[in-house]
């Protein structure tokens, strides 16, 4: 992005009343044009909200850290450059360079790393904080030539790569990826030696804005995608099953296949991290499981559900996919080899990505690893995404023998030996409940989404309080799949949010937890902020079931009719208070 | 004229308020704000691809 297209981008005005996003950018030096480049692409990420950029006092990061109240914050860039650590790492100072004058730099900033950490580590409980380690080239001042990396250099370059990985141990801290910086920024193009004598700006232009999309891209953390559908020929392995049997393909070098082996190998480590993987393939279904019986296969079989192997269209294979893992076609990847199936895919499915499987070009293969990898990318695996692939079988398993066997529901939920554990209190740092309030789309009561800081805030207010509930029936355990939040107010709650991972449908789990409700809070009557959204068709379901009529914008339920209207609830409930409840 | 229109393009930008005609009519003050005259300098040097001496500006 050019700085005149930035400062375009920011004249646009805004409607009045839009929710405003609070951005404090730290740094040493004169934020400048990062300021401005920040906030043109924080507008591109965040076209609904309006951007707020405060900063800070020049020359002095850590003291900006120290501070720095974070109430009202949305969130926190943080540019560290060399000089942040030493002064003497830069060239706006005089502190000296001689070779004994060295030792001390690094000492200094083995100090100042820590000083930094410290800070940020208070700061990143209460805001959401993205940090660039040092981006530019440290001064020549190492006693060796350019080509040879100094001890001193390498020292200094340990302090700084060990500061970034104990920061990454703060949850609320994201550490800029300095690889993905050097693929938008050059190094050798970053240092603008003009500006930073001139004005206190080190950063050439085009550096300023590649650090600003990064950093913006992680200030507005979007969900990442939950599925990848593929197919096999060709693209899981080199061949056609049909063709040249189950011992004729290959992912090996031998068998000039190797990128398929490398793509079962990515697909086998997505799904490690909780995303589910299926097959949507025109193939012979006895040849393509013992294919996926092979002992020398990379994708497990067991790490795939569920597979789609018959000679029908693959948009209805796609469509059933969908329909046993119960999520949207923006939130899956098809990957195909023939760009018929992409186009017939995609035609049916507009939100989907539709990769064509490069298998002959190599560089397009590696970009397409980059790209699966950023659309699946998180922070970190959690119980949940250990769990979703064996609670989409159970469902799928559950749906299947309530249509097959037509027992009835009632009858396979008394047998299913369920417990749901409730967790009550207003701890605003489980974060697994802020990450299923904004990510669930279907059983969610206003589709409202809230930032870090504006849950925080939530749980501070008087008589605010926040349910979870988690999971387990013979079948195995779900994790915590319910959240709700709301406000006691006498015999009266408001509940404010409320939302249900779509894999814990049909347990009744929503009515125990209004059962709970009025139980522990020994409420007369509970008030939703219902709003009707594109996907929250099943919430309204289920409210109109207990309504008996369409659900207006405000949902009252008392007690007396929620009775008489839920069906028979056969779980074990246990409940445990929460720290502040 | 295309040159002179793609600098009208960068002084507005960073001069919000002022029109075209203005624009054309302006010339360096002491009452410039230095943050704008900087921007200024860093966006005309994107645009032409030069390097100008800020000294010019009288920044």
């Amino acid at each position: 992005m050019k700085l005149l297209n930035a400062l375009e981008i920011l004249k646009q005005r805004l409607p009045e009343g839009w929710p405003v996003r609070e951005i404090f950018l730290a740094s040493g030096f004169t934020p400048l044009h990062l300021r401005t480049f920040l906030a043109a692409h924080l507008r591109l990420c965040l076209p609904t909200e309006r951007i707020e950029i405060k900063t800070g006092l020049y020359g002095d990061l850590a003291g900006n850290l120290e501070r720095l109240q974070p109430s009202g914050l949305s969130g926190l860039c943080v540019a560290m450059e060399w000089s942040d650590l030493d002064p003497r790492l830069g060239i706006r100072s005089l502190g000296g360079w001689r070779s004994t004058d060295i030792s001390d730099i690094v000492e200094s900033v083995r100090q100042q790393s820590q000083r930094l950490c410290q800070a940020l580590g208070r700061l990143s409980g209460d805001v959401p904080t993205s940090i660039s380690m040092p981006t530019l080239p440290i001064p020549p001042i190492f006693i060796s030539p350019l080509h040879q990396g100094h001890h001193q250099e390498l020292q200094l370059r340990e302090v700084v790569a060990s500061m970034a990985a104990s920061l990454t141990g703060n949850q609320g801290i994201t550490i800029v990826s300095s690889q993905r910086l050097d693929e938008l920024s050059p190094s050798s193009q970053r240092f603008d030696v003009k500006g930073e004598v001139a004005s206190g700006f080190p950063y050439s232009l085009d550096h300023a804005s590649a650090l600003a999309e990064l950093l913006a891209v992680t200030v507005r953390n979007s969900p990442p995608k939950k599925g990848i559908i593929t197919d096999l020929d060709d693209t899981v392995w080199a061949g056609i099953l049909g063709e040249v049997g189950v011992d004729g393909i290959c992912w090996d070098m031998d068998g000039r296949a190797h990128l398929h082996g490398l793509y079962q190998q990515f697909l086998a480590s997505l799904a490690s991290a909780g995303v589910l993987i299926a097959v949507a393939s025109r193939n012979d279904a006895g040849l393509v499981e013992q294919a996926l019986a092979r002992k020398d296969i990379l994708l497990q079989k067991d790490s795939v559900f569920p597979l789609e192997v018959h000679w029908g269209p693959k948009s209805e294979s796609v469509r059933r996919i969908l329909d046993a893992w119960n999520i949207g076609p923006d939130a899956v990847v098809f990957v195909d080899d023939s760009p018929m199936e992409i186009a017939e895919v995609h035609e049916a499915f507009p939100q989907m990505d539709c990769i064509v499987f490069p298998k002959s070009n190599y560089h397009a293969f590696w970009e397409l690893m980059k790209s699966l990898r950023n659309s699946f990318g998180k922070s970190a695996v959690s119980v949940e995404d250990r769990l979703r692939l064996q609670s989409v079988r159970k469902v799928a398993a559950i749906r299947e023998s309530l249509q097959d066997a037509d027992v009835a529901a009632d009858e396979f939920l008394k047998n299913a030996e369920a417990s749901v554990l409730f967790s009550l209190g207003r701890d605003a740092r489980e974060s697994r409940a802020l990450e299923l309030m904004n990510k669930t789309n279907q059983f969610n009561l206003n589709g409202k989404r809230f930032s870090e800081s504006e849950w925080k805030a939530y749980l501070n207010e008087p008589g605010a309080f926040l349910l979870t509930a988690n999971y387990e029936d013979k079948y195995g355990p779900l994790g915590n799949v319910c959240v709700l939040v709301g406000r006691a107010n006498g015999s009266i709650l408001n509940v404010d949010g409320w939302a249900m991972s779509c894999r814990a449908f049909s347990r009744r789990i929503e009515h125990q937890t209004l059962r709970y409700l009025f139980d522990v809070f020994h409420s007369e009557e509970l008030i939703f902020d219902y709003r009707a959204t594109d996907r929250n068709g099943p919430l309204q379901e289920f409210f109109s079931r207990l309504l008996q009529k369409p659900p207006d914008s405000l949902v009252k339920i008392s007690n007396r009719c929620f009775s008489e209207k839920a069906p028979p609830l056969y779980h074990r409930v246990e409940d445990t208070l929460r720290h502040g409840a | 004229m295309e040159l002179e229109n793609r600098l009208v393009c960068c002084f507005a930008s960073v001069f919000e308020d002022l029109t075209t005609e203005q624009i054309a009519q302006a010339s360096v003050t002491t009452e410039w704000d230095s943050l704008a005259a900087v921007t200024l300098l860093a966006v005309v040097e994107q645009e032409f691809g030069v390097e100008m001496n800020p000294l010019d500006l009288g920044i």
